[in-house]
């Protein structure tokens, strides 16, 4: 007797349409926010020929302006890559690519503890100027323009850490194919009620680090959806992540304490998830200290 | 030696298809035409491509079983996802039956469906579904305790977060207590709180707040755990004790920090205590654009930094013998002072921003301008015209 009829599991990674789902968490989009996003996440995913639809991240605030960043799962060999966009509030229409850093400027980026200011081409070396416009003969083309450190790559920076860091998908939404490729599961029926409690059961989305992870990842043959991701509950020191049911216990909802603000819902028995980080940019380096 | 392979006929072919293992499971014939009947039936977009799962996932549906009927006389197993399921509704249904008597007079509770409208411009939001409820939380409150109610925010803790609830404090509370351990009404305890975990759930009244309190919260930095009476370890020792103090000595400081008004429709009062009060009705007027840092100003006494608002009351010279050296207190701060001069004291950076919404090409005279506080994240105060609303996260 085969089952009942069951119409693949409509799995959300934070559409615009489920921010009402955020509800818990406290925060919100604006109208503006939201209806200016849907109008340039559209256009982006269009304009670049983008395999997959462009997903909401998440809101870093600035003092001038906030950023709103969104991202596209482009597929890949080894472990699909998200290509980030973002807009500043003062210009929502239109979404730019998050800019590719040199080693160099990741350090720079890294020792960076100030808030945002909101304004991406701001300089942020101290002392540092505008440079020169280079003088151009007639009929030629300019030089590409030289790229100076600006508060966008510190931007893109922290975004791909925070993303590193919190980026969380429930056990089994994401599968290895029989193509050996990691893609999302349209099968995926959610974690039980009890399941969903345990942090056991939460992975980061990311390329596999621990060695375990990795290594199963690489071999051959069929591989688990527990096992080719790093599992939350071991990441340091214990206590950073908090979950905690919904006043109705139907959504588990998970809370990072090293990146205030990273906020992940599961519904649970549905393949219903997200996750969004809206805070500071700012990572609480005090943590140890607070637990 | 290998295993012999003969030509089988079609027969044969399908009577070893249909063998039935040991265990007593389906046959592989029986299994792999229900996984055909699956992919016919809901007709995936790749079924080659998840070809593994829709055969692992007819796998599981068939080990289902219902489960055993319950013997009698044995309690019944109840899921823990409906057990608590049930238990929320239960008291969200409660919030719903209507009263039968008349909210009684002094029972002012805020319309936070109207008030949510605004902050979810500054991007403060709880879900409409979840912001109806909390209005039938905070009316509940107002009824039961017969007076006014303001919506102070929420707080995010370890363990669930808390929903907060301000009163303003009656005079009598006070009246035992030594005022040189704790200032009453006309100081941080000028409002009484009440915390709950959701809505629905009864609230708990936070205590007063001491000066000790204030001064060692301001020192120390910790996460509350969502568990209002776990000890708070720290250092330097924590007075009093609890995460319902240390909840309190926050909520107070933010409170002082954060709530604002706008130029124009309060004052400070003519008393030698320092008090802000609304201006007269007729004279109220804002004084000012509201996109300006210079409109807003504190509408609560500030708190100075040894735990006070207002000077500490004369000793006694009787009593105290007077051998004691009197201790200089830093000079309180002028009530209404504009938050343009909240600064950070190395850098000179103002702590606090404004943004209009709709801002950039949907600007337009009915805007709202939100002022977000730096010093305490989610703190802020939305104001469109005259009419504003202040909350805290």
């Amino acid at each position: 007797q085969p089952g009942a009829t069951r119409v693949p599991a409509a799995t959300t990674t934070m559409e615009l349409q489920n921010v009402a789902s955020l509800g818990p968490s406290g925060y919100t989009l604006s109208i503006e926010e939201k209806s200016a996003l849907q109008v340039s996440m559209l256009a982006i995913q269009r304009k670049e020929n983008l395999p997959n639809k462009l997903v909401f991240w998440g809101k870093i605030m600035g003092e001038t302006n906030d950023y709103l960043i969104a991202y596209s799962l482009i597929p890949a060999y080894y472990f699909p890559v998200k290509r980030f966009y973002y807009c500043t509030t003062a210009n929502m229409s239109t979404l730019v690519q998050m800019p590719i850093l040199s080693p160099e400027w990741k350090e720079l980026s890294a020792a960076i503890k100030l808030p945002f200011r909101g304004e991406p081409s701001a300089l942020m070396i101290e002392g540092a100027e505008e440079p020169e416009e280079p003088e151009v003969a007639e009929g030629e083309e300019p030089p590409p323009p030289v790229e100076v450190f600006r508060e966008q790559h510190r931007l893109s920076y922290v975004v791909s850490q925070i993303d590193h860091d919190v980026a969380v998908v429930p056990r089994g939404a994401f599968i290895v194919d029989a193509a050996h490729k990691v893609t999302k599961n349209k099968f995926f029926e959610g974690l039980s009620y009890p399941a969903a409690g345990s942090l056991a059961n939460y992975y980061h989305f990311r390329a596999p680090e621990s060695a375990r992870a990795a290594a199963c990842l690489e071999k051959p043959g069929i591989v688990r959806p527990a096992d080719f991701l790093d599992p939350i509950a071991e990441d340091a020191p214990a206590g950073v992540w908090s979950q905690f049911y919904d006043s109705s216990s139907t959504m588990s909802l998970l809370r990072s304490f090293y990146w205030p603000g990273y906020f992940f819902y599961h519904v649970c028995e549905t393949g219903e998830y997200g996750g969004v980080y809206i805070g500071d940019g700012l990572a609480n380096e005090d943590l140890p200290f607070m637990l | 030696a290998k295993p012999q392979r003969t030509a089988m006929s079609m027969e044969e072919a399908k009577q070893f298809l249909r063998a039935e293992p040991a265990d007593g499971g389906p046959s592989l014939y029986d299994h792999l035409s229900q996984v055909l009947l699956k992919v016919i039936l809901e007709r995936p977009a790749d079924a080659n491509q998840f070809f593994e799962e829709i055969s692992a996932a007819v796998r599981t549906e068939a080990t289902k079983t219902a489960p055993p009927p319950a013997d009698e006389g044995a309690a019944e197993v109840v899921p823990p996802a409906k057990e608590a399921q049930l238990k929320w509704v239960d008291t969200q249904s409660a919030m719903f039956v209507e009263s039968t008597e008349d909210a009684p007079e002094g029972a002012t509770f805020p319309d936070l469906y109207r008030e949510a409208a605004m902050w979810k411009w500054a991007g403060i939001g709880f879900g409409d579904d979840e912001n109806y409820r909390l209005y039938l939380a905070l009316k509940a409150l107002a009824v039961s305790k017969e007076t006014g109610v303001r919506f102070w925010g929420k707080i995010i803790t370890r363990g669930g977060d808390y929903y907060v609830a301000e009163v303003k404090s009656s005079e009598e509370d006070f009246a035992e207590i030594d005022p040189n351990l704790m200032e009453g009404a006309m100081g941080p305890n000028k409002y009484t709180y009440f915390v709950t975990k959701g809505t629905g759930e009864p609230w708990t009244q936070l205590p007063h707040v001491t000066p000790k309190q204030i001064v060692v919260a301001r020192q120390i930095k910790r996460f509350l755990t969502g568990d209002l009476t776990a000890p708070v370890c720290s250092y330097p020792p924590f007075p009093g004790g609890t995460e319902a103090n240390l909840l309190r000595a926050q909520i107070a400081q933010i409170t002082a920090d954060c709530v604002l008004s706008l130029k124009g429709l309060v004052k400070a009062g003519e008393e030698d205590d320092k008090e802000v009060v609304p201006e007269e009705e007729e004279d109220a007027a804002v004084d000012g654009e509201l996109n300006e840092l210079s409109t807003w100003v504190h509408a609560e006494i500030d708190i100075m930094p040894h735990g006070r608002c207002q000077a500490m009351p004369e000793k006694d010279e009787e009593e105290e013998g007077g051998e004691e050296e009197p201790v200089e207190y830093p000079e309180p701060k002028e009530p209404c002072g504009e938050i343009a001069e909240d600064v950070v004291e190395e850098t000179g950076k103002a702590l606090w921003i404004l943004r209009t919404c709709p801002g950039g090409a949907g600007v337009g005279p009915k805007s709202l301008v939100y002022a977000k506080s730096l010093k305490w994240p989610g703190g802020g105060s939305v104001a469109a015209g005259k009419k504003g609303s202040n909350r805290s996260r």
